[in-house]
């Protein structure tokens, strides 16, 4: 790690020991008037994944509660989930989160300090396996054939089997960023005299009788010299983005404001930790030894769906990552390439639901009663994290955040409800096979479109799963240098529809200024940024497999505008 | 000769002034037409081969709501009191009836007759006013949806319900032998009801509360009336049993008001409430010795025993649609499909009025009340009526402690730190740790 990277690590660390342990809540509201925490909260925080949420939900388990105002009582944790009570935190959340730390709530400093403790720590957890995860996708990515093809573009060595070059016109328009080849821009190649060229007409006059083709390449070659100085290197971005996991803004408003998403987080992150682990290392002395990641894998990804039904999507990345359709990927430095993936994926499904099913049947030895009380539990507490459902008949609903599902349910009958909780809530899953059948090869771009396709449609959107998405996509920095400008404004604009999402809440529903319909439009323009990224960044990952499959088939005829094909690929001698 | 024409002069004259005098003992019907159906309803020429039987209910309840708010739906509240006082005329007390409204129209700054609210015309201040007696129980913005199911299910906040009296904002002890009868008044339309401007209740909300009301056997037979636009979609969503429900207007269609008054500046009642009270107040004049034309306030044994020949149907259904020109696009729409009785076989007293024993009861106190003025004139005070004792609703009340061992707890499931979970957590890990070694 260089002075420079160390300096940007300490400084985060320094920043992010601040903010943890700052009463930031107290600093903000005097800062920008009362109303303006809610306003926040509302739009980085899920309600239910605080820890509010959860004294509410201890709050219960202590209290008895009757629901009919007779003489039953509901007590212990089938108080926590009697009717109308609108807790979804899960029955284990509550009691290692909730109950276990019951002692240590007559302090409220200490559990104050825990609270941030536990959280940061969970920070630190998260940074680091993003840090190894982007680590091993690099070498898994530079071990693989994308990469040697990419070498050979770059070097385009005349001596070598030229079937392996990526056309000019097909390269990524911003790989200089990360050191890959780029796509020279037409006006420049215009502008610009090759040196064939500049040598004569008798050269011309040559050129003219190798072929034109030939004179493609010499230009080529020539402009490769042309390329800029690339802004980071493929194997410092995972660096980045792990700094950038643990010291981004937003990550630290949401830990001081109460939310519980940064553990969650880290569950997932550690699944696809072990999910990326290689079969065996090497010891000092240089011995393969064996190493055994299914059943971690299978284990944090279990915890983190138990606790929020979203992360399930994690599952196909980590299944691809575990050797699923390895068969159809076929690979010329196979061999290397191979050894160091596991092939268990089996192991992995067989395990992840098994942990699953423990895991609920742990929690429903804490509520009791028979199967139909706990399938009601497992109703509540699963169901409004994928779908947006009111809890009970009180007309009761999640209220505003980033998303447009609070403003489209409010103002929906109820007999249209159904049909469109199956529609909204549908539509994430509806994209999961296509993308898989199409980006098999690619698990961690799954992984960042997944995330981001959940980041829009679940019920409460916030800007805290966002950040997570948006930084599993910056681990595929092949991906990145092929998107276009479009999805750069949309980055810089995010902020915008945040800050006056935050703005247009207090005027609501704290001076009154204000109503929902301002929200709304900023949730809807938060929306169609977020939707362009994505698809710009599917759109980007296709792009790059096509290029890979056309260059692996030798195919590589692309059309000009004006319809004329041109065949790049150059003859071999 | 002379003296036979005399005796017929004087038996003519003797005949005129005995049918004028029971032409004055008599009102005018307000609307003729119902002459005919009160007489076949009444006295029919053939005895009814299935007379209507009341049901075996002991108590009745009643929650009238009117949600609008603003003077130019003054019509509303007529709707409310109209309804209101032919429960009280049925002998159902104040005790046993939720009034709800919304906005207070006999107040309002713009009524030129404060304080008071007529269903047929102002009549210089005269005529029939509606807020005799009134007792309001939620009024302005209490009167909410929240309110409207915690007084259906009983949930009554801290204070509510505690004392007897004026405003007791809460309902006696409902039972499986308890006939609700709940009435809807105000703007509504596709599957909701508009709680004063800013809150719907949704025809699922009705179902919801119905099927609570069910499952903690809090009535034997529900009445469910919506005098709104769209109304009977109020009870689309109602899946149970013994619930007759009863709407002014269908789908895609309006109820509409009936004749605006010039004094008060309004419509002063609409259709479906105007031909309900008045088709009834007819029945009783018809059949009532009394010579007042004022309709009493309270328990009036004319207007039980119209009551108690009227059946549901015919009084909510067949008499509006027929003899009260809702208008073309206006029809009334009713179903009894998961009662036991068909509607037809209901007896209107099964809802409108209050059980035998509970007027015999109320006769009972005014016969007492009236020998008591008696005895005070002669400076002699008698004993004072003792009052009903009256079940109230269970109460959360802050003070009251939940003693876990005075009362019976149903405590299923596990805490954190019982053995049992805790060894089955550390199960759960040591399988986990040996599973990550094998796989």
């Amino acid at each position: 790690m260089n002075s420079s990277a160390k300096i940007i690590f300490a400084t985060s660390a320094m920043l992010r020991l601040l903010t943890s342990f700052a009463p930031t809540t107290d600093f903000l509201t005097q800062a920008f008037g009362a109303g303006i925490l809610p306003a926040i909260r509302a739009s980085i925080l899920d309600p239910v994944h605080t820890w509010d949420h959860l004294e509410e939900a201890c709050f219960l388990l202590q209290n008895k509660v009757s629901i009919w105002g007779d003489d039953e009582y509901r007590s212990g944790y089938r108080a926590i989930y009697a009717p109308g009570s609108r807790i979804v935190a899960p029955p284990l959340v509550v009691a290692f989160l909730g109950e276990l730390f019951a002692p240590l709530k007559s302090s409220d400093a200490l559990f104050w300090i825990l609270q941030r403790l536990l959280l940061l720590v969970a920070d630190i957890i998260g940074a680091y396996c993003i840090y190894q995860i982007g680590k091993r996708v690099y070498v898994m990515e530079n071990d693989s054939i994308e990469a040697e093809i990419e070498r050979d573009t770059k070097n385009c060595k005349m001596n070598l089997n030229l079937s392996s070059v990526v056309p000019e016109k097909i390269r990524p328009a911003r790989g200089w960023i990360f050191g890959l080849s780029n796509q020279v821009l037409d006006d420049f190649i215009a502008d610009e005299k090759s040196p064939a060229d500049a040598s004569g007409n008798a050269n011309g006059m040559e050129q003219q009788k190798n072929g034109k083709h030939l004179t493609k390449l010499d230009q080529s070659s020539s402009r490769q010299h042309l390329n800029r100085e690339p802004i980071l290197t493929l194997g410092q971005v995972p660096l980045l983005v792990s700094l950038l996991y643990f010291s981004n803004p937003v990550s630290m408003i949401a830990n001081s404001t109460g939310s519980l998403r940064s553990i969650w987080d880290a569950l997932a992150l550690t699944s696809l930790y072990y999910a990326t682990k290689p079969p065996s290392t090497n010891s000092k002395e240089g011995i393969p030894i064996k190493v055994e990641s299914a059943s971690s894998a299978a284990t944090y990804l279990a915890l983190a769906t138990y606790v929020d039904v979203g992360y399930a999507t994690l599952l196909v990345p980590i299944l691809l990552w575990r050797g699923m359709l390895r068969g159809y990927y076929q690979q010329k430095s196979s061999m290397k390439s191979q050894r160091g993936q596991n092939n268990d994926w089996k192991s992995v499904l067989t395990l992840y639901i098994c942990y699953l099913i423990g895991l609920h049947y742990l929690a429903s030895l804490l509520v009791g009663g028979d199967s139909n009380e706990y399938k009601s539990v497992m109703v509540q507490t699963m169901l409004p994290n994928v779908a947006f459902v009111d809890q009970d008949q009180s007309g009761s609903l999640p209220g505003p955040s980033m998303g447009l599902h609070w403003y489209f349910f409010v103002q929906m009958f109820d007999r249209f409800r159904p049909y469109f909780t199956v529609c909204v809530a549908g539509v994430p899953a509806m994209f999961v096979i296509p993308l898989t059948i199409r980006l098999h090869r690619y698990p961690s771009v799954l992984t960042a479109t997944f995330h981001l396709l959940w980041a829009m449609f679940r019920p409460t959107t916030t800007i805290h799963t966002l950040t997570l998405g948006l930084l599993l996509a910056m681990l595929n920095p092949r991906t990145i240098a092929r998107m276009r400008n479009a999805s750069l404004i949309s980055l810089f604009a995010i902020p915008v529809p945040v800050l006056l999402f935050i703005t247009f809440h207090r005027m609501w529903l704290v001076t009154g200024n204000g109503n929902p319909n301002y929200i709304f439009f900023q949730c809807f323009a938060y929306g169609l940024f977020v939707s362009v990224i994505t698809l710009d960044f599917v759109s980007a990952s296709v792009k790059r497999d096509k290029v890979l499959r056309m260059v692996e088939k030798g195919d590589t005829i692309v059309k000009k505008d004006d319809d004329e094909k041109v065949e790049e690929r150059p003859k071999s001698n | 000769m002379h003296s036979s024409i005399s005796l017929i002069v004087a038996l003519l004259s003797l005949f005129i002034a005995g049918a004028q005098g029971q032409s004055k003992k008599r009102a005018p019907l307000i609307n003729r037409r119902h002459e005919s159906t009160i007489r076949n309803i009444i006295q029919p020429r053939f005895t009814r081969d299935d007379p209507l039987i009341s049901g075996n209910h002991t108590s009745n309840v009643a929650v009238i709501v009117s949600s609008s708010r603003y003077w130019f739906n003054y019509r509303h509240v007529t709707n409310a009191l109209s309804i209101y006082q032919l429960l009280k005329r049925g002998g159902i007390s104040d005790e046993n009836i939720i009034l709800m409204l919304a906005d207070d129209i006999p107040c309002n700054m713009r009524n030129p007759f404060r304080g008071k609210i007529f269903s047929r015309g102002a009549n210089g201040g005269m005529g029939d006013d509606l807020m005799g007696g009134v007792e309001i129980d939620y009024s302005g913005t209490d009167v909410t949806v929240d309110a409207f199911l915690r007084v259906l299910l009983g949930r009554n906040l801290p204070g509510e319900g505690e004392t007897n009296g004026l405003h007791r904002r809460s309902l006696p002890k409902m039972d499986e032998n308890t006939n609700v009868m709940v009435l809807l008044t105000g703007h509504g339309g596709d599957n909701f009801f508009k709680f004063q401007d800013g809150e719907e209740l949704m025809s699922n909300d009705v179902a919801s509360v119905f099927s609570q009301m069910y499952a903690m056997k809090r009535y034997k037979e529900i009445l469910f009336i919506s005098d709104t636009c769209q109304a009977f979609t109020m009870a689309d969503e109602i899946k149970v049993p013994n619930v007759y429900s009863v709407g002014s207007s269908l789908k895609d269609q309006n109820s509409y008001a009936s004749h605006s008054d010039p004094q008060v500046g309004q419509s002063v009642i609409d259709r479906y409430s105007k031909v309900i009270k008045d088709f009834l107040d007819d029945a009783v004049t018809m059949t009532s010795t009394s010579t007042s034309d004022a309709m009493p306030s309270s328990l009036d044994s004319a207007t039980v025993a119209v009551m108690e020949r009227f059946n549901l149907h015919d009084a909510l259904v067949r008499i509006p649609m027929t003899l009260g020109e809702l208008g073309a696009n206006s029809k009334v729409g009713y179903t009894d499909s998961l009662c036991s009785r068909e509607m037809n076989k209901v007896p209107m007293s099964d809802f409108f009025a209050a059980p035998l024993e509970e007027r015999e009861r109320q006769a009972k106190q005014r016969q007492h009340a009236a020998s008591a003025s008696l005895w005070m004139n002669e400076s002699n005070v008698t004993s004072s009526v003792e009052e009903p004792v009256i079940e109230q609703e269970c109460v959360l009340q802050e003070a009251r402690t939940y003693d876990s061992q005075a009362k019976e707890e149903i405590r299923d499931g596990m805490s954190v730190f019982d053995l049992n979970f805790i060894a089955a957590t550390i199960g759960l890990g040591l399988l986990v740790k040996i599973l990550s070694r094998i796989f």
